[in-house]
Formats: structure tokens, C-alpha cells, sequence
């Protein structure tokens, strides 16, 4: 156990030692990338499942925002209909992605990368000029603030004034108070960005994820146009914002009775993240053999 | 694989400590932030101030304590030394009018020395003040008539004007300022003001983002009619492409917004009402519903914050409007 935080203390220093002494390479990143989904590929593109909230780092107020959320809502409610991804989900969805090196003609220097994904014209621009972030009462933007430098051969970015918006697809909340830290760098012909994004109100501990593209010189970013259209009148019921009431939900079990899993493991929360809960989760519901859904 | 999934922590922990370099500044001090068109946001007091600036003047909504207001208008001189035009008041809230008095002795010159006029005098409407000065200083009747009819401790109401129609409008700075009533939302005497061509609405507090709304059922507020001012709010708004930006909405406490922050924040209060009118439907009593948690979701992002109401004093206040024949 010695030998272990003796290894951690070294790796924090080394780490930290090297990130104050390297000094800062820059990198392009100009180009077409095409996004490799094998991670997590079910959530990314088909979308996630109903009540599937496991391996995030959830609070209980995440738990029950996500418990009490009717899909509906995004059709119902006319102004959900157009929003783009938040910046941090943005690296995650349908992310064919174009960057572009913004250059200060004067000095020649890179002040900003571009980047612009395919769904929705999301557009985020990444600082490198040093400048400051906003005021905490300036507008929040879809994709935030984002500010960068290079450090050990990656280009670390920092974004804050993000909207309120997701963490997954199925009702699971990401609040305007989140920030999140990213490490991007280039292999091969390959890009990487691990992401780290802290969201105070949602989340217990930070969310780690990753994502990776291939350069791709044939990509063609397209436009993407959207007009909102109320397509269920309001007030029929009442019901302006569909919702289900607290423990009213007849969803929560769907996704484990599909795939024979203990509920408790698809409700999400920290522990859920690491490999050790397995161990806590006991026997599937059922024979996984009868699969119907998604088995392979 | 303990060891890798130890190494894997601890690589976490460096990243993020050297991500800790960026944290941001507390910026809690005085700030004007230009919202857009001619209408800027007076952040960092105990409450947000609207200020639009023109080139006949300046048109204020609401106004900071008057500890605040010579710093407010050092802030504004790096933009204009134009007159104090018109103050109007969203709502009978003393931290939203208790600069009133002083900002109505600056009709003719900002650059007034302050000094110069003396303390307020007087426990009561000083109407003459803004006037000779060539000051509007506007509010809904329903201010007026609660600051005489009803109790409270405000010490003074400094008003020369008040209207009592459902809108007032006037065109100042080149642009038409439209004023609703919105009434019974936060108090019965809400107002909010649509500067049209900067395309910006001063919500005052029907909208406060990071904080739950303080329904104020003793001035007639109540959370049916805090929805359908957010819902009118929400009508108003044109939002730019992909719903963002479009018309920004400067709210009475917390940061500047647009329709999508509105619509957020009206789910919230929208959902809060509906569970709470189930619980009340089922036979439970405050105490009950209080103790149910019906807020548990929403009390990281608004319970108390910002010296905003807590949990149970959002719940009590619904449960009041819920319970109470208007």
C-alpha cells in the first residue's frame, strides 16, 4: 500500500514538474476529422436508452431530474427543438468535425482554432490569445467559453458559460454551472481529446470520457438548417412541460428488463463508474441469452 | 489491474490539478456589461440595474442601494455624461427602487457633483425631486397602492408616475420602451420593459437564474401568475438560430439570459407547482409536502443561493398560492 502512494506522489510530481518545465509546443490541428464512435456507440449515435444512467458520476438531484423526465418534452416544448449539443456533449454526437487555425495577420501568430460540427452548425472558437474568461453574469452560449495552451505536446482547454443541456441523451442533466478541461493531441493520423467535465450541481466527482477522429480529407462539413414547429397543441391537459411525477415513471425498469441487468446499476451515481461495483451488483435479472435488443 | 486502475486515479488528479490554473476570478465587483444595442447590465450589486444609453439620455430600470449608485455612475460617465431620462421600477422591492431618490436630483447633468444634493429627505413620495429635474421615475399603480396601503418597511417610494393599463409605452433613445404589467407573479405590481430595437427585456424579478423566485404572496404574488408571466416572457422573446441569443433578458438577480434560460427556469417552477398541487390533492399538509422533498432535483441550482429563497420558502409560497382563493 506504501508502494502505491509512494508511485501516486511521484506520478503527481513528475506531471507537474514537467508541465512548468516543457515548454509549450504548438500543434495544428487544421483539417477534416471524421469521429470514430467505437466508444460508447450505442449511446452516441442511435441514442441511449430510457433509464439507462449507469457510469455517471451522478448526485441524487441528477437521479431524480433524470427519474422525472418525460422524452416528450423535447417535442412538446417548441423551443427545445432547434438547441444545439452543449460544447462538452458536442465532442461526443455527430461530431464529423472541421477546424480551421485562426492567424493574426499582423504577427502571424495562431490566435484561435475554429472547429464546426456537422449537426446543428455548432461552431466553437478556442482561444489561444491569452484573453480572459468572461464575467459570471455574461450570456451563456451552447458551446461556452474556451480558452487553451499547449503543454506536453497537447493542447489542454478550459470552457466555462456553457448552457444548461445534457450529460445523456435520456433526461440526464448538465447544468450552466459546469465547466470541463480538455487534453487534446495528435497521433498518426489519429486525434484524441479526453475530456474531464465537472458540473457542481449534477455531479459527485469529475466525468472522464474520450473521443477519437481519423483525419479525413474527403470530409465535407454540410449546413444544417432548422425551423421549430409546434406539433402538439398546449394546453390540452395542462400540461405545458411534460413530466412524470416523482416515482410515476413506468419506464425506470424498461432498459434493465431488456438486458437482464439489476436495476440498481442502470440508476447511475459514482460507484457505478468503476470496475469494483461489479462485485456489488450480484446476479442478472434474467437469462441474458434471451437477449432482444442491441445483443451483439 | 489495481495498480492500473491506481495509476489511472492518479494521472486523474494531476490533470486536474494543473487544469486548476485556469479557475476563474470571483468577479463580484461592480461591472457594466453591454448586453447589446443601447442597453447595457449593471452587475455585482445586491441587484441587476437595466441601463440603456442614447443620445437624448439615460433610461434606468430599477435602481441600486444609494451606497452603490456614485460608482454605478462612474461606470456610466466612461459612456456618457447625458441626463437621468426615466427610472422605472419592476416591482415594491427596496433593494430594487432605494436608489431612486438620488438618481431623480440627475435630470439635468450625470456629471452632477452628488455631494452637492444632500441627503434624502423625508419619509414619504418625494414626487417633486424628479420631477423638477426632468426625471420620470415610473412604476405600476399596484407600487404605489402597496407602499401606502399595505405594511412593509421600505422608508421611501420616490415615484412621479405610474400607470395602470395592462402596457405604457414611449420611444427614448431612438427606440420604442414597452412596459407590461405582469400581474400576480412575483407581487401584483410586476413590470417588465421591452427595449425593442436593442432587443433586450428587463425581466426584474420574475426571472433570476441560479436562484429560486421569491413569490411574495402578502403584495398579491403567486405562482400561477409567475407562470403565465414566464410564458408571456417566453412569447416575447425571439430567439437567433439554433435558440440561442436573439433577445436577451436581463433579470433581476443572476446573469444575463435568452429564451432558452427563460424556458429552463419556467420548467422549474412549472414542475414544482404540479408536484406540489399532487401532494396537496393527496391529502397532505405543508409540513408533509416539505418534508417530501419536492424540490430535491432543482435545490443544487436554485435552493438559496445568492441570498435567493430556500427550498421551504419556495414550497410554501406555492403551497400558499395553491391554497389561498385569489
Amino acid at each position: 500500500m506504501k508502494s502505491i502512494n509512494l508511485i501516486k506522489m511521484l506520478g503527481c510530481t513528475i506531471i507537474l514538474m514537467s508541465s512548468t518545465i516543457v515548454l509549450a509546443q504548438e500543434i495544428n490541428f487544421s483539417g477534416d476529422w471524421s469521429a470514430i464512435y467505437h466508444e460508447d456507440a450505442p449511446e452516441r449515435i442511435p441514442g441511449p436508452p430510457l433509464s439507462d444512467f449507469a457510469g455517471l458520476p451522478l448526485n441524487e438531484a441528477a437521479i431524480m431530474r433524470a427519474n422525472t423526465w418525460d422524452p416528450n418534452r423535447i417535442s412538446v416544448v417548441p423551443e427545445f427543438q432547434c438547441r444545439e449539443h452543449g460544447g462538452d456533449y458536442s465532442m461526443r454526437g455527430l461530431a464529423h468535425m472541421r477546424i480551421e487555425r485562426v492567424i493574426d495577420p499582423r504577427s502571424q501568430q495562431a490566435i484561435a482554432f475554429k472547429t464546426r460540427m456537422n449537426f446543428h452548425n455548432m461552431e466553437r472558437t478556442i482561444w489561444l490569445d491569452g484573453r480572459d474568461h468572461p464575467p459570471a453574469d455574461a450570456p451563456h452560449t451552447w458551446d461556452g467559453f474556451s480558452t487553451a495552451h499547449f503543454e506536453n505536446g497537447m493542447m489542454v482547454v478550459y470552457t466555462t458559460h456553457q448552457k444548461q443541456s445534457y450529460t445523456r441523451r435520456n433526461g440526464v442533466p448538465a447544468s450552466s454551472e459546469r465547466t470541463f478541461t480538455e487534453y487534446w493531441y495528435i497521433h498518426e493520423n489519429y486525434l484524441t481529446v479526453l475530456t474531464v467535465v465537472d458540473d457542481p450541481v449534477f455531479y459527485t466527482e469529475p466525468l472522464v470520457r474520450s473521443q477519437n477522429w481519423v483525419m479525413n480529407p474527403a470530409l465535407r462539413i454540410t449546413t444544417n438548417n432548422c425551423e421549430y414547429v409546434l406539433e402538439t397543441p398546449i394546453g390540452d391537459d395542462g400540461q405545458i412541460v411534460p413530466h412524470y411525477l416523482p416515482g410515476q415513471n413506468p419506464f425506470l425498469t424498461e432498459t434493465a428488463e431488456i438486458y437482464h441487468l439489476p436495476y440498481e446499476g442502470m440508476m447511475g451515481g459514482p460507484e457505478t463508474m468503476y470496475p469494483e461495483f461489479r462485485d456489488q451488483l450480484g446476479e442478472p435479472l434474467g437469462d441474458s441469452r434471451f437477449c432482444t435488443l442491441d445483443c451483439e | 489491474m489495481n495498480k492500473l486502475l491506481q495509476a489511472s486515479k492518479t494521472i486523474l488528479l494531476a490533470t486536474l490539478l494543473s487544469a486548476s490554473q485556469f479557475l476563474l476570478a470571483q468577479d463580484n465587483e461592480l461591472q457594466l456589461l453591454h448586453v447589446q444595442g443601447n442597453v447595457y447590465m449593471l452587475s455585482g450589486a445586491e441587484v441587476n440595474v437595466t441601463v440603456q444609453i442614447g443620445e437624448e439620455g439615460v433610461v434606468f430600470v430599477d435602481t441600486p442601494d444609494e451606497d452603490t449608485v456614485p460608482a454605478m455612475i462612474n461606470l456610466i460617465q466612461e459612456l456618457t455624461n447625458l441626463p437621468v431620462l426615466y427610472v422605472i421600477n419592476t416591482h415594491l422591492d427596496e433593494a430594487h427602487i432605494s436608489g431612486n431618490a438620488m438618481l431623480s436630483r440627475m435630470g439635468y447633468r450625470l456629471n452632477a457633483n452628488l455631494a452637492s444634493f444632500g441627503p434624502p429627505g423625508g419619509a414619504q413620495a418625494t414626487a417633486i425631486a424628479g420631477a423638477a429635474a426632468g426625471v420620470t421615475l415610473l412604476a405600476h399603480e399596484n407600487v404605489l397602492n402597496r407602499f401606502y396601503l399595505t405594511d412593509h418597511n421600505i422608508e421611501r417610494l420616490d415615484l412621479t408616475s405610474t400607470y395602470f393599463m395592462d402596457t405604457k409605452d414611449f420611444y427614448q433613445n431612438g427606440e420604442g420602451i414597452v412596459v407590461y404589467h405582469m400581474p400576480n407573479a412575483h407581487t401584483d405590481g410586476d413590470s417588465i420593459v421591452y427595449f425593442r430595437r436593442s432587443d433586450v427585456i428587463s425581466a426584474g424579478d420574475i426571472f433570476t437564474p441560479g436562484q429560486y423566485p421569491d413569490i411574495d404572496n402578502e403584495r398579491g404574488g403567486s405562482v400561477q401568475g409567475l407562470v403565465e408571466a414566464l410564458n408571456f416572457l417566453i412569447e416575447l422573446i425571439v430567439p437567433g438560430p439554433m435558440a440561442e441569443a436573439g433577445t436577451y433578458v436581463v433579470p433581476g438577480h443572476g446573469r444575463i439570459g435568452d429564451e432558452i434560460d427563460v424556458v429552463e427556469y419556467r420548467n422549474m417552477v412549472y414542475i414544482v407547482m404540479q408536484r406540489i398541487e399532487a401532494l396537496i390533492d393527496d391529502g397532505m399538509s405543508l409540513r408533509q409536502i416539505i418534508s417530501a422533498r419536492p424540490t430535491l432535483d432543482y435545490d443544487t441550482e436554485f435552493g438559496g443561493f445568492r441570498g435567493g429563497p430556500s427550498s421551504e420558502e419556495f414550497i410554501t409560497a406555492i403551497h400558499t398560492s395553491l391554497t389561498t382563493e385569489m
